[in-house]
């Protein structure tokens, strides 16, 4: 098979959220010495995609979220690949994802997660109800870019802050970018409570983590 | 005319004197009652449920805001988590949450079965709350039993990504879980109705799209509304539908049709919905319920801009009668009072 038609049929299966062939066709296009971010850059493609349809309700949760298995799938078949290459090493940034505590609002969370790591994010889900102080730990030990926080009610959304009281009262508020959302999240919101940014969805969440990391302060890590 | 007979006449699809509000008020008393979550909810140590107490948060906030329509206790979605082996997490001046659904494997399904509602758990002390509300409100106000919808019960004891996957992956195990969640709230609505309420409201975050796909919700949302509805019917009592989505766009509307043709006699548009488009397509066959957007009007209010979204929906739906004024869902704890006071004055002001 072609590298062009293996490349289309792997996006393919990405799309159709086939868990099973999605690795297969990445392994087979490593094989046919296609570079690792050949591929990595072949899955973002489909996840975009999907992002778009999202937006416009042309498919649902569950189309992503299987999207997401077979996306998964295939970066653990690239990884290795990945981690030996000098472009491949090159990750865009590192992400501490979660819901605050109070909330179990998942999905939308889970949409941006999915977003970010095929946009080449590496990210690490807390799951829901997390802690101020385990986003700051977590976001502490991960050497985060970023912290993604997300909140659906507006009872919940005031641990926005803690956490960022956290990371002041332990001096590393400027160690981290901070980024917020969820229905109730508006930019007047993230501006008091003194978060670097918000998005609306998923697709501009990954945009505004773009821009923050190529904005001019440094962030991601030592103390 | 008194808010019992408002309600039951909007739902029957004819004029009232004035616009009947039904807030929906889920949780809103025990901020009303200055109680916390825990002893309300969670009965306080050692105890269950404290009926007493959820009744009165009900019956002082409707003597409060004078709304014409209460859910007849104080109503958390781990309502049946508990009672099946799972965890709730109670804060105290929030709201409760499930922290470990009932069936972290589809094969814990195939093993469950339906608690006793009248001796397991915490709804036995729910069922005591309707009993009391319906002694002190019951002739003169409308009181609904709050029920979940198939995919948001099944969400709530499965987990609902793990549903969600499941219905793509494994529908069988889908299947089941929405089997399960539809017997359970079947099992709901008898023991509601008999404990005094008065028409079943189904509340169905998770049954639309928006979340699934219009086809899944034909598969697993309309059957089980329909075994929801058959056991309502036994008791006489009519049925109202809330599943959130974007139902007024023009490529949802058979998913609306889906609903009506179980034999609903209302519907609930959520947000992102347009009234007036609800009113023309379906208001001479159903009930309208819905109007003022929580996230975005509600909650951020001010008291002005509340006024001015609850005319226009009474301007959009209230003509002809068959409409009750909603928030787009349910009201919590945390909501401000003067946002709810608002709604509701000006619906008792508005001429129909
Ligand atoms: C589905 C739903 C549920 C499901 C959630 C299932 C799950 N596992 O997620 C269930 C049924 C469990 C549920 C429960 C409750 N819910 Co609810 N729920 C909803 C509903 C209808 C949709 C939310 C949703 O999933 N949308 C789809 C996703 C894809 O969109 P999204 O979450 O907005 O995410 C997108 C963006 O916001 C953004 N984004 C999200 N996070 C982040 C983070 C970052 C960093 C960035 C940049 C962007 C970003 O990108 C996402 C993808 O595009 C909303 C209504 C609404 N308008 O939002 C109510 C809503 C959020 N719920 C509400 C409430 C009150 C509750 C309950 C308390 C109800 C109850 N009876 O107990 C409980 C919560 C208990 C608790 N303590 O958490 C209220 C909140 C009101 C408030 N106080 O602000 C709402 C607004 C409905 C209402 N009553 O008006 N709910």
């Amino acid at each position: 098979m072609h590298l062009q038609t293996a490349t289309a049929q792997l996006e393919h299966a990405i799309e159709a959220g086939d868990e099973e062939t999605a690795p297969k066709l990445a392994e087979f296009l490593l094989d046919l010495g296609a570079e690792p971010t050949h591929v990595t850059a072949a899955l973002s493609r489909a996840m975009a995609r999907l992002g778009k349809q999202f937006q416009r309700l042309d498919i649902f949760v569950p189309d992503l979220l299987v999207a997401a298995d077979a996306f998964e799938a295939a970066m653990h078949v690239i990884e290795p690949a990945l981690h030996a290459c000098e472009a491949g090493r090159q990750r865009k940034g590192t992400v501490v994802i979660g819901v605050v505590e109070g909330d179990i609002h998942t999905l939308g969370k889970n949409l941006v997660r999915v977003m970010l790591a095929a946009d080449g994010f590496q990210v690490h889900d807390l799951g829901r109800d997390v802690k101020a102080a385990r986003f700051a730990q977590a976001a502490r030990e991960s050497k985060a870019d970023i912290i993604a926080m997300s909140a659906l009610m507006t009872t919940t959304m005031g641990r926005m802050k803690d956490v960022i009281d956290v990371l002041v009262s332990e001096g590393r508020r400027d160690n981290h970018r901070v980024i917020v959302g969820g229905a109730p999240v508006t930019q007047q919101f993230a501006d008091e409570i003194g978060a670097d940014g918000c998005a609306q969805d998923a697709s501009r969440a990954v945009a505004l983590a773009n821009r923050l990391l190529t904005s001019d302060r440094p962030v991601g890590g030592e103390t | 005319m008194n808010s019992r007979h408002r309600v039951e006449a909007a739902l029957r699809g004819e004029t009232t004197d004035v616009v009947p509000v039904f807030l929906r008020d889920l949780t809103l008393g025990l901020d009303v009652c200055d109680l916390t979550t825990p002893e309300v909810c969670a009965g306080g140590p050692g105890g269950t449920y404290d009926a007493d107490k959820s009744a009165r948060c009900v019956i002082e906030t409707q003597r409060l805001l004078g709304h014409d329509c209460v859910v007849g206790s104080i109503h958390d979605l781990g309502l049946d988590v508990d009672a099946l082996g799972g965890r709730v997490e109670f804060p105290e001046r929030e709201i409760p949450y499930v922290v470990e659904p009932v069936f972290p494997t589809a094969q814990a399904i195939a093993r469950a079965h339906l608690p006793d509602l009248h001796s397991q758990g915490r709804m036995p002390g729910v069922l005591r709350a309707y009993q009391i509300v319906a002694k002190a409100l019951g002739d003169e106000v409308a009181i609904a039993a709050n029920v979940e919808g198939p995919v948001t019960k099944a969400g709530l004891l499965r987990g609902l990504d793990s549903l969600l996957s499941d219905m793509v992956r494994d529908p069988a195990a889908a299947r089941a879980a929405i089997d399960f969640a539809v017997a359970l709230a079947c099992e709901h609505v008898r023991a509601v109705l008999d404990a005094g309420a008065h028409f079943v409201f189904v509340a169905a975050a998770s049954d639309g799209p928006g979340i699934i796909r219009p086809e899944q919700y034909l598969e697993y949302t309309i059957p089980g509304l329909a075994e929801i509805l058959a056991a309502a019917r036994e008791r006489g009592a009519p049925v109202v539908f809330h599943p959130h989505g974007p139902f007024t766009q023009e490529r949802f509307w058979p998913l609306v049709e889906a609903a009506i043709e179980t034999g609903i006699a209302g519907f609930q548009f959520g947000e992102n919905n347009d009234l007036a488009i609800a009113k023309q397509r379906w208001g001479q066959r159903i009930c309208i319920l819905g109007g003022v957007d929580i996230p975005e009007v509600l909650l951020p209010g001010p008291p002005e801009r509340i006024r001015g979204a609850t005319k226009s929906a009474i301007a959009h739906a209230g003509k002809g009668g068959g409409y009750v004024l909603m928030p787009s869902c349910s009201i919590h704890r945390g909501f401000p009072i003067d946002h709810l006071t608002a709604m509701i004055e000006t619906a008792r002001q508005g001429a129909v």
